[in-house]
């Protein structure tokens, strides 16, 4: 629950501008930027929604300002852990319509700007 | 015809034009044979004159007719059709250049050949079918290899699989279509190009390119597995997006800590509460309620005071006749009572499908009583069960329900805290329901797994409170224990108090162990003055009191009963006398510490239930499982009961519990439909003892005290009499005496 203007907002280009702009607006009445990792979607086992998560956390905490980054590292950690033919998206604005796994998919959001989808698909 | 025309210049003109022919014919014919009679013929030519108006026949005959005789013609000639062809040459030869000589060549098969067509198709399994297949196979084989290479070397390589395929496919069509033509040419010259095949392959080195197809290994089914599943996940994110879930689920976080704050600030004071405190809770919690839950407690509320007013007017007569009706009969008869039908209680959802197991009455509110419902057949049906809470006032629908589930077979309500009570389940697991708590859970309830009954919990009951106002109870089950539970603010807690063993000596188990039997229990009642004593049936059919401090052994054991004991009630107003019921047929009345039972009733049913009047401690009933119930006055009298009366049919239903009213003088009976039904015990049932005119004034009590005793002293007596002396020993005796004397 700390308070901090989201880095990650200026790296993410066009994008991430208006969203910044809104949040400013929405400081000024609440004053509270949550941060924590929020899981919005998941079927994994629980110990293993743990683990991803805790990898995502570190990732992106890593290369806060390098998404593309982030991205790999999760990727390849999570290959490493649990086998490959991992896919991860991380930003701060996209859609997307995926199919995956059953019991592999992680989407999350976290720093309260980043939304992270790690997801399992051969 | 110019023979004709002669003829008949010849024959003149006398003869007519009609008969022209015949005479021609005939002239004819002897022209060529009989020459020479030509007068004759014109005489007959005259002769035929007569006739020429009938209608000339005409014969018509061979040149080359045998003219035969009258008597040739008459004669017979029989035919007979024989096998043999009488055409077929016989003994035809041929000149053998081999053995220069003539020889015989056998008879050609009797056979007429009437058409011959020469037939196109082929036997597809037939070595000319495969011969002529081959050919054009190799044949397009050929064509194709050629066309490809032309093809690539035209194209190159640029250009997309596809439309190369494209292009085969085409060409594929027109070799199709080429050998359709080869085959119709093929049909005029069919066997020209079956007696000339072009190649005999080598059927040991050779292998159909058609049927050259991936060799598939073999794996064994069991081996295989489903792939994995996949599902669909679609989301768009945005910085909105993301900043409202997580004000969302901060909200909701939020909320949650605060509920569990008022929970832990709500559970140490629930645990304990009573129903004095109760309300108090209850406002507490109203203040979080919001307006619509207000209005619709309220609703609740005035709907509950319509259907008690619908009932108050459905069920006028049955509370007249509660109120009012005594049976006049009584008055009449010296000692039978008579049981009139009241109110008839039953829950949509367990009629018929369910049995009553048991029955308890409020200790404070003396209108409302609980019932468990459940199944005693537990090898079928009905695996789950409930427990309702009914009132008199609303005979038409419980007005607590719970469903629970498993087959509920025993409740207690907690004497002090009426809004408590514990069940026992078939699972062996026991449960501690508040009705004040808005859900339908139990507020305590047995671990399911490590602290629980092996068996069915027979019997649950209160005890005292402990003085540091913990709850206790205890239950009995089928696997032999007798668990103790309290419950404190922390929850409730078991210990096992007491094995029932079985007064045998110890069987031998496997491998040279020797295996203690327990016994099953099957019903508990405490002492009502001294809370350690209590009493045990068991399946076995003994009734063991024991001290449940001391568990290690029986403070003295009744051999009762000879099939389970169902049930075992202490009289309520001397407690050294306590009943036990059995599957048996009967029921006995004990002492405290005798062998024998004062009283033995039978009733040629099984027994299921047995209790104690409130306002007699002579009177007790009694259920049977062929739908009687019974009322006993030990004090009218001793061997048959004063009332005996067919309540729910014998055939196709059973009555399982009984339970008398503590205020008001009627019992409810339960049965095995799910259906409660109250009656009213008509005065001779109730009968109280007078007052004596004379002595000292004394209470209620003390009278039903003295009535017990006064009864007892009568059947209180030394089984073992002494046998007077013998009469013959006795005169020697004073023989002897008087010798010595």
């Amino acid at each position: 629950m700390a308070e901090n203007k989201p880095e990650g907002g200026e790296g993410g280009g066009e994008a991430g501008a208006a969203p910044a702009e809104g949040e400013g607006k929405k400081e000024e009445s609440k004053k509270v930027v949550h941060t924590y990792a929020l899981v919005k979607f998941s079927d994994m086992p629980e110990e293993m929604r743990g683990e991803a998560v805790e990898v995502a956390v570190t990732a992106c905490e890593k290369y806060s300002s390098n998404n593309e980054m982030a991205a790999r590292m999760i990727k390849e950690s999570m290959d490493k852990n649990y086998g490959p033919s991992w896919h991860v998206v991380v930003g701060e604005g996209f859609g997307f319509e995926i199919s995956y796994m059953e019991k592999n998919i992680l989407y999350m959001f976290f720093a309260g700007n980043t939304a992270i989808c790690v997801w399992k698909c051969i | 015809m110019p023979e004709e025309g002669a003829e008949g210049t010849t024959a003149g003109p006398s003869s007519g034009d009609a008969a022209p022919r015949t005479s021609v014919s005939k002239s004819h014919k002897m022209s060529a044979k009989r020459v020479p009679s030509r007068i004759e013929q014109s005489v007959d030519a005259g002769g035929d004159d007569i006739d020429s108006w009938l209608k000339a026949k005409t014969v018509l005959k061979p040149e080359d007719q045998l003219e035969l005789t009258d008597v040739e013609l008459k004669e017979e000639h029989p035919r007979v059709l024989v096998q043999g062809n009488p055409q077929t040459p016989l003994n035809v030869v041929e000149f053998s250049y081999k053995e220069r000589s003539y020889v015989t060549i056998p008879a050609p098969p009797p056979l007429q050949l009437l058409y011959e067509l020469q037939g196109i198709a082929l036997n597809m399994y037939s070595d000319e079918a495969q011969g002529v297949r081959q050919s054009i196979m190799e044949d397009i084989a050929v064509e194709e290899e050629e066309e490809e290479e032309e093809e690539e070397e035209g194209e190159g390589e640029m250009l997309p699989e596809g439309e190369g395929e494209e292009g085969e496919a085409e060409e594929d069509e027109e070799e199709e279509e080429g050998d359709e033509g080869q085959r119709e040419g093929d049909d005029d010259e069919g066997e020209e190009e079956i007696q000339k095949p072009k190649k005999i392959t080598n059927m040991f080195n050779f292998c159909e390119r058609p049927a050259q197809t991936f060799i598939r290994f073999k794996r064994a089914m069991e081996t295989q597995t489903l792939p994995a599943s996949r599902l669909p996940l679609g989301d768009q994110v945005t910085q909105y997006i993301i900043y409202d879930s997580y004000e969302k689920d901060f909200a909701a976080k939020e909320e949650e800590k605060e509920r569990e704050r008022l929970a832990k600030e709500r559970a140490v004071p629930t645990g304990l509460a009573t129903a004095a405190e109760a309300p108090v809770l209850l406002h507490k919690k109203e203040k979080k309620i919001t307006d619509f839950e207000i209005i619709s407690k309220k609703m609740v509320n005035s709907a509950k005071t319509l259907e008690r007013m619908v009932n108050q007017n459905i069920f006028d007569g049955v509370s007249q006749d509660y109120r009012n009706y005594e049976d006049p009969a009584d008055d009449l008869r010296e000692k039978e009572g008579t049981l009139l039908p009241l109110w008839k209680f039953s829950y949509e959802k367990t009629f018929k499908s369910h049995t009553v197991t048991d029955i308890c009455w409020n200790p404070k509110y003396y209108d409302l009583f609980a019932v468990t419902y459940g199944s005693f057949e537990f090898m079928k049906g009905a695996p789950d069960g409930a427990v309702c809470l009914y009132t008199l006032k609303n005979p038409s629908y419980p007005d607590y329900i719970c469903m629970v589930d498993y087959v509920v077979l025993c409740i207690d309500i907690h004497p002090q805290h009426p809004h408590l009570f514990v069940i026992g389940k078939s699972d062996g697991n026991v449960a501690v329901y508040n009705v004040l708590l808005a859900t339908s859970e139990p507020q305590f309830k047995s671990n399911s797994v490590k602290y629980k009954h092996g068996g069915i919990v027979w019997q649950v009951k209160w005890a005292a409170d402990w003085p540091d106002g913990e709850m206790v109870f205890y239950s009995i089950s089928d696997d032999g224990f007798i668990f103790q539970w309290v419950i404190t603010s922390m929850g409730m807690t078991e210990s096992k108090v007491m094995p029932i063993d079985l007064d045998i000596p110890p069987c031998p188990g496997p491998e040279g162990t020797s295996v203690r039997l327990k016994g099953c229990g099957r019903t508990m009642c405490f002492h009502p003055t001294d809370p350690l004593i209590c009493l045990i049936g068991t399946e076995e059919g003994f009734i063991h009191k024991c001290n449940i401090t001391y568990a290690s052994n029986y403070l003295f054991t009744y051999a009762a009963h000879r099939l389970p004991v169902y049930k075992i009630n202490f009289n309520k107003f001397n407690s050294d006398i306590f009943i036990s019921c059995s599957a048996g047929w009967g029921i006995k009345m004990w002492e405290d510490c005798r062998d024998e039972p004062l009283f033995v009733f039978d009733l040629r049913s099984p027994v299921e239930d047995v209790e104690w009047a409130p306002y007699s401690s002579t009177v007790f009933g009694a259920a049977t499982s062929d739908g009687r119930v019974h009322i006993f006055d030990v004090n009218v009298d001793k061997y048959n009961p004063i009332c005996s009366q067919q309540v729910v049919s014998k055939k196709r239903n059973k009555l399982t519990k009984l339970a008398f009213n503590s205020y008001l003088p009627f019992i409810v009976v339960g049965d095995i439909r799910g259906v409660i039904l109250s009656l009213k015990l008509s005065p001779n049932c109730r009968k109280k003892v007078k007052p004596p005119k004379k002595g000292p004034q004394l209470t209620n009590t003390e009278l039903e005290v003295n009535k017990l005793t006064t009864i007892l002293s009568h059947v209180r007596e030394d089984k073992q009499l002494v046998p007077p002396p013998d009469r013959e020993r006795a005169e020697e005796e004073e023989e002897e005496a008087r010798h010595h004397g």
